[in-house]
């Protein structure tokens, strides 16, 4: 096959991809959604005049009205500056966690998977222990070492989740590694590294990408159950999750509703619409679906 | 099989004694002694010196790690900064509330996971199909707390039906309705939010199954459908599932910690939270061991389940 036809069989699956994925009616919905999701915490606080930190005195607790669109929290701030600013950290911890994820854990499965042998073993006992752990109860006690801030609530999500990455970039190569085209690739003198980059890794992509959205989907989930322990991005720094953890008094939670349910309404919008482009991403990606 | 189950318990020493080091290594990290929480106004620094070296903190910390893991072997963890009594007895008390907690969640989660997971895989585009995909979502999507919230708002205070929070109405009366009306909103939240993985995961491995070749096989040869479904394809389709309820378990303790703070559940993930904020260290240890240990225990009932239902695996 000359290079340019193996270039328009490529291109040809990722347009296959890209129309099977559009033709997903709630996928797209939901991309349009995080979208505008995504213009809006980063632009909105350039277009308006947003104030998440200042404690407006005599305004505590107030329901939503023309000057404060979504009311105050306890301490006189305004809620829906805290919501779009919180909106910024969650989906950046959310995107920079899992990422640092997948950067650890899919090269870990590749090698494991390719090598077997003692590398296979190192490895795979290496997830073992770090899947011994219960993450949530690690990261508590990492949280707790490194100081509260968002950037180590980055890091101890991102670190903690590299494992699911590495099992299934495992669980993936060993069957792939026994296809056809790749012993076709080996006998034709293909080095290990070319073997693993060109025919296994792209070949084992399609449900990586999956497991990268519902990574993002679940280390903001993680942040903000973390945050709503008072264990992780700390105040006055806002985040979806920090703003829920109001309403652990039960007077908050049952007679100033505009504090925490917001916050949560949004903070599941983002995580089922990441869900569901993950879903579309799989249905997309899968060969043996048609549309 | 006998060759198997020795190799796969024989792994796991290794994997304890990083896990223990780990443990170690972490809790030392944490910043602020323990002793700082102890120190009162009226204290000398030589009682303050005093109270370090009775706690064994003027020791290096490998000294430190080895008389910890010594101890742990006689089956004690110490004794709790917090209230002065023995860790064992501290977490002993709140074992039974987690695992009742846990388990019930479990049972309820992988119950309905895999049962509505193969229904929707079976027959897709129905009723059924959508009333999976849309209870796997809210279990995915929705964060455990804010639908505790959302229950507790509508449960407890609207309607009354159940109580906000605790364990007992009565500490005193252990009256097993009344712990079950606390156990049943906590149970349950705690099982969306692992049923969603569950029924996932059966969905999609029975479609893939559903399409592989020696499931049209006995298709072809005239089975009867119920036996392609249940003895070709489910018994292959459950080895992801198996592998996948192994996985989440150690995201139902952690679970556990976010359910147990909302609803006050007198178990350990709301211990770690409380010994956290006061920088309880044999605490903290304890539980981590505790939970870590637990976890190991299952992955590898899990992986004896998985080499009985794949043969492959056994060699």
């Amino acid at each position: 096959m000359d290079r340019k036809r193996k270039e328009n069989v490529r291109n040809s699956f990722w347009r296959n991809t890209v129309q099977k994925f559009m033709k997903h009616r709630v996928a797209m919905f939901s991309l349009v959604f995080l979208t505008v999701e995504i213009l809006a915490v980063v632009l909105l606080p350039l277009l308006m005049d947003l104030d998440p930190y200042t404690t407006n005195v005599g305004c505590f607790s107030m329901a939503p009205d023309d000057r404060f669109l979504l009311g105050t929290d306890d301490v006189g701030r305004d809620v829906f500056s805290r919501l779009v600013y919180g909106g910024r950290v969650s989906i950046l911890v959310g995107f920079v966690s899992a990422l640092l994820s997948a950067v650890i854990g899919i090269p870990l499965g590749l090698l494991a998977g390719y090598y077997g042998g003692i590398i296979r073993m190192t490895i795979m006992r290496l997830v073992d222990i770090f899947m011994s752990f219960p993450a949530m109860i690690i990261q508590l006690v990492l949280v707790t070492v490194l100081g509260a801030s968002a950037t180590s609530v980055m890091l101890v999500i991102g670190l903690l989740g590299w494992t699911g990455f590495a099992r299934l970039t495992y669980s993936k190569v060993i069957s792939v590694k026994e296809q056809e085209y790749v012993e076709a690739a080996r006998a034709s003198g293909a080095t290990n590294f070319r073997q693993m980059f060109q025919y296994i890794l792209p070949n084992s992509l399609a449900p990586l990408f999956v497991q990268f959205s519902f990574s993002v989907a679940s280390a903001i989930l993680q942040e903000s159950g973390l945050s709503f322990l008072g264990l992780g991005v700390p105040v006055p720094t806002a985040s979806w999750g920090n703003m829920i953890y109001s309403a652990q008094s039960l007077s908050t939670l049952v007679y100033r509703p505009w504090m925490w349910v917001p916050a949560g309404m949004i903070l599941v919008a983002t995580v089922l619409s990441i869900n569901f482009i993950g879903d579309g991403l799989r249905d997309a990606l899968d060969p043996k679906m048609k549309i | 099989m006998k060759k198997f189950l020795l190799k796969r318990i024989l792994i796991m020493i290794p994997v304890f004694f990083g896990m223990t080091i780990l443990i170690f290594v972490l809790s030392n990290l944490t910043p602020g002694s323990p002793v700082d929480a102890m120190i009162t106004a009226d204290m000398t620094p030589a009682d303050i010196e005093a109270l370090y070296v009775r706690m064994g903190l003027d020791q290096p910390l490998h000294i430190q790690y080895l008389k910890w893991l010594g101890r742990l072997f006689q089956g004690s963890l110490g004794y709790s900064f917090r209230t002065g009594t023995a860790v064992t007895g501290v977490i002993g008390e709140r074992v039974g509330p987690t695992l009742l907690l846990t388990g019930t969640a479990l049972v309820l989660a992988i119950a309905a996971g895999v049962l509505l997971g193969v229904v929707a895989a079976c027959k897709p585009y129905s009723i059924w199909d959508y009333m999976a995909s849309g209870l796997s979502f809210i279990g995915a999507g929705v964060p455990t707390f804010f639908l505790a919230l959302v229950f507790i708002y509508c449960f407890a205070v609207k309607l009354q039906w159940l109580p906000t929070g605790g364990m007992y109405a009565n500490a005193s009366t252990k009256d097993w309705m009344d712990v079950a009306k606390h156990l049943l909103m906590p149970a349950v939240l705690l099982g969306i939010s692992m049923t969603g993985g569950y029924i996932r995961q059966t969905r999609s491995s029975m479609l893939e199954v559903m399409g592989e070749e020696y499931v049209k096989m006995a298709r072809a040869k005239g089975m009867r459908e119920k036996v392609v479904l249940y003895s070709h394809a489910l018994r292959n389709a459950m080895l992801p599932v198996a592998t996948q309820i192994g996985m989440s378990v150690p995201f139902l303790v952690g679970g556990a910690v976010v359910t147990e703070q909302v609803f006050g559940w007198p178990g350990m993930g709301s211990l770690m939270v409380l010994s956290i904020t006061y920088r309880d260290y044999p605490v903290i240890m304890g539980v981590t061991v505790y939970t870590t240990c637990a976890v190991m225990v299952v992955n590898l009932l899990m992986d004896i389940i998985y080499a009985l239902l794949d043969p492959r695996v056994r060699n």
